[in-house]
């Protein structure tokens, strides 16, 4: 009798201690079961923190509004991720590579990725951009070896044979190609970029010094940008040519005629030249520099050569061989086109 | 005798009840174990094709060999970081205008279920990844052995596999992909067929929709 009643107590026990085997092996099973969702979750959590905080560095560092390279911390959510950006325009232009790291109660998460510097949607990007419908005739050749080039217009854009684009081709309407030679991606029905109206009494309240002259026009034989990004303010028509020197901006607040060569001492300057009216140069074979954003009709006559810089025009008209090389400074230096007080970006 | 009855009697009760909880925490313990396997199987089969959707230039539902594929043009730049032969990382080609990234076309992914061969068209619940830089149909050099198989054995990363459906919706830029796994409750803990019981099974099907790369630019 005792003997059966201690073999059922030693088979409880077992059977007990069986079943506290498996209720731990079950515990233990539901912890990992929980913790593989709880570090899938956080990874998504670390993902989307990634992409919110590379993104929102980037368009800082496109407005100037941060220094590269440097380390910034940028809170997404509850998130807040470490964010190590280098300028990686050696590798390719116009880039960045950042590296982020991110910790999530207690765990770390890491990323890395090159992402383009994100800057406001501006003409001013573009070799060539335009307001109207445009049928691009004649010799017209944009940029070289592939690049410096980009073509952007507002209205129905078509090209003829003898347009050469070095760059991408865009139009926010139709688009016809035909023969031309497009390096980059051709495409129509783009979103639009707004074509920016700058306001003359923005400029004339920033500005160093004001000319005008009503009889004779304002005639500038070159100008000398003593102060970095200095604004002349022109108060009706100006004619000009010659050596430009330094960084600045000419507002002319009329229309500008181009009467002989426009140069620049150094390599390093740069003029935004922005004329509320017309822009025409006056004779054949002119060389010109300059970001040029043009109110009314830029006219151009036989070979005219934009050396260095952008046109930005409501209607463009070409006189036969025409070609621009693209400044890429502003393009690739965050802020720039907010210093040179560019119509749409400033103020 | 009276006595001894009611001794047995309760140690007889005794030993059954206890008996009987441990056949069933035992059950519970595979229930258990089934449900653990078939959820970590599915979310990582659908991981890994998000990732490779929601890092496409594009994807499409094609046919090969009468086998149903899914198939996405990845960046021009595209790596696998750990080894387990997702390209989960990718870099842009160049910047346009606009600051957007511009990633050019690479390597065509495909999905597809197949027997232990791979070769597409057979039929077979082993989830088989392609890539080959054209868009032709793969072939047996085009398979990636790390992700069907753990490195360095032959044990499958989704062995529980019973279909994966990919499927258009209204938004031409985003697919669905549904993945259904089952798991026998048992002992052997094999996989099981969506035909099987669900009393002696865990079924699980999950989906996920998400968007292509691309869809950004």
């Amino acid at each position: 009798m005792k003997g059966r009643r201690g073999s059922a107590v030693i088979f409880v026990m077992v059977m007990l201690m069986f079943m506290t085997t498996i209720v731990m092996a079950y515990s233990s099973l539901g912890i990992a079961a929980r913790e593989a969702e709880t570090r899938r979750e956080q990874a998504v959590i670390a993902r989307l923190a990634f992409d919110g905080a590379t993104l929102k560095a980037s368009y800082d560092c496109g407005l100037g509004n941060i220094s590269y390279p440097s380390t910034q911390s940028v809170p997404v959510g509850a998130t807040t991720c470490s964010v190590t950006i280098a300028d990686n325009s050696a590798s390719m232009s116009h880039s960045l590579s950042m590296t982020t790291s991110a910790s999530i109660r207690g765990r770390t998460f890491n990323d890395s990725r090159v992402i383009g510097l994100k800057m406001p949607l501006s003409p001013f990007y573009y070799c060539l951009a335009m307001n109207a419908a445009t049928n691009l005739g004649g010799s017209v050749t944009l940029g070289s070896g592939g690049s410096n080039g980009d073509l952007y217009d507002v209205g129905a854009l078509t090209l003829n044979n003898n347009v050469t684009v070095n760059g991408d081709c865009e139009s926010s309407s139709t688009f016809s190609k035909n023969s031309a030679t497009v390096t980059g991606t051709a495409i129509g029905s783009t979103n639009p970029i707004p074509f920016p109206v700058p306001v003359a009494a923005n400029y004339s309240a920033v500005a160093s010094s004001s000319l005008l002259n009503i009889l004779l026009g304002i005639i500038l034989s070159g100008e000398t940008f003593t102060t970095p990004y200095m604004v002349i303010y022109c108060g009706n028509d100006t004619t000009m040519s010659g050596i430009f020197s330094g960084k600045g901006v000419l507002f002319v607040n009329g229309n500008v005629t181009i009467s002989g060569n426009m140069t620049y001492l150094l390599p390093t300057d740069e003029v935004a030249i922005i004329a509320t009216g017309n822009v025409t140069v006056q004779n054949s074979n002119t060389s010109i520099v300059g970001y040029w954003y043009c109110g009314g009709t830029f006219t151009t006559q036989s070979n005219t050569n934009l050396t260095r810089g952008s046109i930005v025009t409501n209607t463009f008209s070409p006189g036969s061989n025409f070609s621009a090389t693209y400044d890429p400074t502003i393009w690739t230096t965050g802020g720039e086109a907010e210093r040179l007080k560019l119509p749409g970006v400033w103020p | 005798m009276i006595e001894m009855l009611l001794v047995i009697a309760m140690t007889s009760l005794i030993v059954g009840t206890v008996g009987a909880v441990y056949i069933y925490t035992a059950e519970r313990l595979r229930y258990g174990y089934a449900d653990y396997r078939t959820q970590r199987e599915a979310e990582y089969g659908l991981d890994v094709v998000d990732s490779t959707i929601s890092r496409a230039q594009t994807c499409v539902l094609t046919a090969a060999n009468g086998a149903s594929c899914l198939k996405c043009t990845m960046p021009a730049s595209c790596s696998d970081n750990n080894g387990d032969g997702i390209l989960d990382a990718c870099q842009p080609a160049s910047i346009n205008r606009r600051s957007y990234e511009r990633w050019g076309n690479g390597y065509r992914v495909w999905f597809f279920l197949s027997d232990t061969t791979g070769a597409v068209g057979n039929a077979g619940s082993t989830l088989w990844m392609a890539k080959r830089l054209d868009d032709l149909a793969p072939t047996a050099g085009d398979l990636v052995q790390s992700f069907t198989y753990y490195p360095g054995n032959t044990k499958l990363r989704i062995g529980l596999i019973q279909s994966l459906t990919p499927s258009t919706t209204s938004n031409s830029n985003q697919l669905t992909a549904v993945i259904k796994v089952g798991a026998y409750a048992n002992q052997s803990g094999g996989p099981a067929p969506s035909s099987a019981s669900t009393s002696t099974s865990y079924q699980l099907s999950i989906s996920r929709s998400p968007y292509m790369h691309g869809w950004r630019q």
